[in-house]
């Protein structure tokens, strides 16, 4: 057991036991593990079971909107768990009083089904060292490049730490900054060919909402989605088109840039290519440095009367 | 021939009941209207807008067209409010169970509906009061929110009251000026007139609120789990037992419902 | 038995294509999917396509009726009818799943024409398994890496080619067509290595019948469900998953009914309108989908409705998939 991995085991025992919080969300033992599951821990016997490891992926924010989840709510946070956070607190979902963030530093999650085809067996443990990961399985322990194990969304993370804590298991590390250079690559094609990728993109969609049920910001009440006067439900190109605009429309300017629904997209739709379209633009159009972390002023949330307005000459611009 | 795909059928007259309840009297336009049993439900569309299950509220044996009484309650009900008089409207049915009438010979009837509940329970009075000698005393227990709500005035104040050897007991949750009658909700309404349960048969419908509470009054009047009847209602699709939707355990209302006994229920997951 | 060198698949769904729309295991952007077929090369080397033959049989999305005029003149037609197809590099534990859910649209007082159209219209050439993920569980659900439930035409594939084996009618008149493609086959050492694949996941599973009675009211469908984001990715891809909805799409006074996929994980499956809903609760979604497979369609059909193919192993993004669960219920039967 690590050291960080026992401090939340008995941070959390702690939180649980003094009455602060009445449910603690981390990971905990799945069916292998290589797959640890988001763990609800309602007693001292269930932090004792909490896990810390580099396996631990699916994001959390999001559970601090389930009723089900006596409050108030500790929870572990990463980087992306944090800014998660802070997006329900902004957007008014979740109050500041309900939740006690335990806050961690993450330098990326392994992806298990990379592992696996990486070492060819079940992954049974791994460690991050620098720029290599050291996956065990059966056989032994042997050495990958860290690009070829993480999970996609890790490998362009700039927020190894949340930005606030109530506790803190380790140094925070500081944020570093988003850079987005798959969009700049898509951008350079013509609009044909953009049109032929998104295509065939969107001509995958199950239209499932796993996009939207793991989204941070994706948390209205009554989502237009569901709603047959705003998209029916039959799967079309054009519908599919319409809920994938529908979706990064009104997620652009608050999305986190976790990268949770293109991880859970069971098509493998490579969905934030158009959140950082968003967000690339939005830092170039508004000068807004970080446009992933949420601000005091959201650009998109309020008019300036010198908001840029390139497009009204007739440019998509930038 | 595709079971999904309804009738034509045209609204040949509309009668309002009450604020938000309106019977469409409807026929079909090329052959003849399905052959149907009280409890039975329809699968009414409005092209363009989408379908809804709804219970048949006229009684088949008298010949007439089919009857839908229907609630203003959502997209549907919403939209045939709207509709006159020639509008056209889909039906395929008849689809679901029906009251088990055979099983009642020589029993006394005990009719418990709520709102808009009497509609199916129109159905089945009707058809009982056609074949009044298999049975024993009536009672009708019925209640709206208010006097202006209650369903089928001309049944329940005239021809019901009329006929031989029926108690029509009617109750709303909330009196108006002129209201002379019980104020109170459906099951303390039963529980106060008190009906014994000898060789008798208690057959309820109404909202589901309601239900629950009623079960529970004719439980506590002594009412045992097979002289209970009662009625579900769950959202569906098909109609048909296809669409995996209106489950409950392992049964589906579409086709092993609507009618349920209290027996039949407790031995179903308590999900509906 | 016949046999089809590899080099002459390709020759062999061309000719199926002249008179069916040919679907057949083709990479994009770098998962298999069974795809309309026109030409591709034909993928090799993966377990499961990610969508199930259901899709192809069972559609997204399909028109029930179209309707044209307005509130007094309306006017109704039925769908026309599908189209032949053949659907090539389907998996055995997908066509069991199809078969599975053939039962309950062929089954009961209605017959489902539009189901039933479709699967007559079909021909599937599945290929038995020579490698299984670690999601695998076909054995634990009682089927094999060489089931012929629901095939018409199952191929075993060997090092060179297929052995070919025609198990319905349909399947014989399809490879009618392939006459001077097809050898007679000599020994049937591709079948056995299929028979004989060994099934990672299976061992540990199956050893629950759960009934309602022991297990409605167990705490263990509430520690389940905290962690279900609610969305569809289990059922869309599961091979024995149903649910549908019917929807009125109109474009001025023309429209269609269409029948397309919906998922008893979402909150609003079962919301009437008035605002009554069954199942309001996460965990009554959850284990209405567990128990309906476990329970409820085997009371109605005898039969488990589950056929192992792992899809929600794999893609469930918060690993709540039904291998689990038959481990979990396993341990909770013994506590």
């Amino acid at each position: 057991m690590s050291e960080r991995e026992s401090r939340l085991r008995s941070l959390a025992e702690e939180l649980l036991a003094s009455g602060q919080v009445r449910t603690f969300i981390g990971f905990g033992p799945g069916y292998e593990p290589s797959r640890p599951l988001p763990w609800f821990a309602q007693d001292p016997a269930g932090a004792a079971q909490l896990l810390l490891n580099p396996f631990c992926g699916a994001t959390l924010a999001r559970y601090l909107l389930d009723d089900g989840s006596p409050g108030p709510v500790g929870v572990l946070a990463r980087g992306c768990d944090g800014l998660g956070i802070e997006r329900l607190l902004a957007d008014r979902r979740v109050s500041r009083d309900r939740v006690h963030v335990v806050g961690v530093t993450c330098r990326g999650a392994v992806d298990p089904d990379k592992a696996y085809r990486e070492a060819g067996d079940t992954p049974l443990s791994a460690e991050l060292e620098g720029e290599r990961v050291l996956l065990t399985t059966a056989s032994g322990t042997r050495e990958f490049p860290r690009a070829s194990c993480l999970y996609d969304r890790c490998l362009s993370c700039a927020d190894p730490s949340p930005r606030w804590a109530d506790d803190w298991l380790d140094e925070p590390l500081p944020p570093g900054k988003r850079e987005f250079p798959d969009v700049a690559g898509l951008e350079q094609q013509d609009a044909d060919r953009r049109y032929a990728f998104w295509t065939r993109q969107f001509s995958r969609c199950l239209r499932c909402h796993a996009c939207r049920q793991a989204c941070p910001a994706c948390h209205c009440v009554s989502c237009s989605l569901d709603h047959p006067e705003w998209l029916d439900g039959g799967i079309s190109l054009d519908n599919n088109f319409m809920y994938h605009f529908t979706r990064a429309y009104h997620v652009a300017g608050r999305c986190i840039a976790c990268g949770e629904c293109q991880q859970a997209c069971p098509a493998q739709i490579p969905l934030m290519l158009l959140n950082d379209k968003f967000m690339r633009d939005i830092r170039d159009l508004f000068g807004v440095c970080h446009p992933h972390r949420p601000q005091e002023k959201e650009p998109l949330g309020q008019f300036c009367p010198d908001d840029p307005e390139g497009w009204r000459e007739g440019g998509a611009q930038p | 021939m595709n079971p999904l795909v309804p009738q034509v059928a045209t609204i040949k007259n509309i009668v309002v009941e009450t604020p938000d309840v309106r019977t469409f009297v409807v026929e079909p336009d090329h052959g003849q209207t399905f052959a149907y049993r009280p409890g039975q439900c329809a699968m009414v569309s409005v092209f363009g807008v989408g379908e809804a299950m709804l219970s048949i509220s006229s009684t088949a044996r008298r010949g007439g067209p089919l009857e839908f009484s229907v609630k203003r309650v959502g997209r549907v009900t919403g939209a045939l409010h709207e509709a006159e008089p020639g509008h056209r409207i889909g039906v395929r049915g008849p689809y679901g169970n029906h009251f088990p009438v055979e099983d009642w010979a020589g029993s006394n009837l005990l009719f418990i509906g709520g709102g808009i509940g009497l509609a199916p329970l129109r159905a089945l009075i009707n058809h009982c009061l056609d074949e009044r000698r298999r049975y024993g005393k009536f009672d009708i227990i019925y209640g709206a929110r208010s006097p202006q709500d209650l369903c089928f005035q001309g049944e329940l104040m005239e021809n019901w009251p009329r006929a031989e050897d029926v108690g029509v007991h009617l109750t709303v949750d909330a009196a108006d000026g002129d209201w002379k009658g019980a104020v109170a909700l459906v099951p303390h309404f039963l529980e106060k007139l008190g009906p014994s349960p000898e060789g008798t048969t208690a057959i309820t419908c109404g909202p589901p609120i309601m239900i629950k509470y009623t079960l529970a009054s004719l439980k506590k009047l002594g009412f045992s789990d097979h002289q209970i009847v009662t009625t579900l209602e769950l959202k569906m699709q098909c109609g048909i037992g296809k669409c995996g939707r209106c489950n409950i355990g392992s049964k589906y209302v579409c086709v092993d419902g609507p009618v349920f006994t209290y027996a039949q229920l407790k031995e179903l997951p308590q999900e509906y | 038995m016949k046999f089809i060198a590899a080099a002459k698949l390709p020759l062999l769904l061309e000719r199926l294509g002249r008179h069916s729309q040919v679907y057949a295991p083709v990479a994009v952007d770098g998962r298999v999917w069974l795809s309309p077929w026109t030409g591709e090369d034909i993928a090799g080397g993966y377990v499961n396509p990610v969508n199930s033959l259901k899709t192809l049989v069972y559609p997204q999305t399909e028109a029930v009726l179209e309707f044209e005029g307005g509130e007094t003149d309306v006017t109704v037609r039925e769908a026309s009818p599908p189209a032949p197809q053949v659907i090539f590099g389907g998996r055995p534990c997908d066509a069991a799943g199809l078969d599975l859910i053939a039962r309950v649209f062929m089954e009961g007082p209605f017959v489902d024409e539009l189901f039933r159209r479709r699967r007559e219209a079909t021909t599937i050439m599945t290929v038995a398994c020579r490698q299984a993920a670690p999601s695998c569980f076909c054995r634990a659900m009682g089927l094999s890496p060489a089931s012929e439930r629901g095939s018409d035409v199952l191929f075993f594939p060997g090092p060179e080619g297929y052995l070919v084996e025609a198990l319905t009618e349909a399947g014989e008149q399809i490879l009618e067509q392939a006459a001077g493609l097809l050898d007679d086959a000599t020994g049937d050492q591709a079948r056995r290595a299929c028979q004989e694949l060994p099934v990672p996941l299976a061992g540990d599973l199956n050893t629950v019948r759960l009934t309602p009675e022991e297990g409605f009211e167990h705490p263990y469908w509430e520690h389940l469900a905290r962690r279900c984001r609610s969305c569809g990715t289990c059922t869309y891809l599961c091979p024995t998953c149903y649910c549908t909805a019917l929807f009125d799409v109109t474009r001025g006074t023309r429209g269609r009914r269409l029948r397309g996929w919906d998922c008893c994980q979402f909150k609003d499956f079962l919301l009437m309108a008035g605002g009554h809903n069954a199942r309001p609760q996460k965990k009554q979604r959850v284990r209405n989908r567990f128990l309906h497979k476990l329970s409820y369609h085997p009371a109605n059909y005898g039969e488990q409705a589950c056929v192992g193919c792992g899809r929600c192993v794999d893609n469930c993004p918060v690993c709540l998939h039904m291998a689990g669960v038959l481990k979990d219920l396993g341990e909770v039967e013994r506590a």
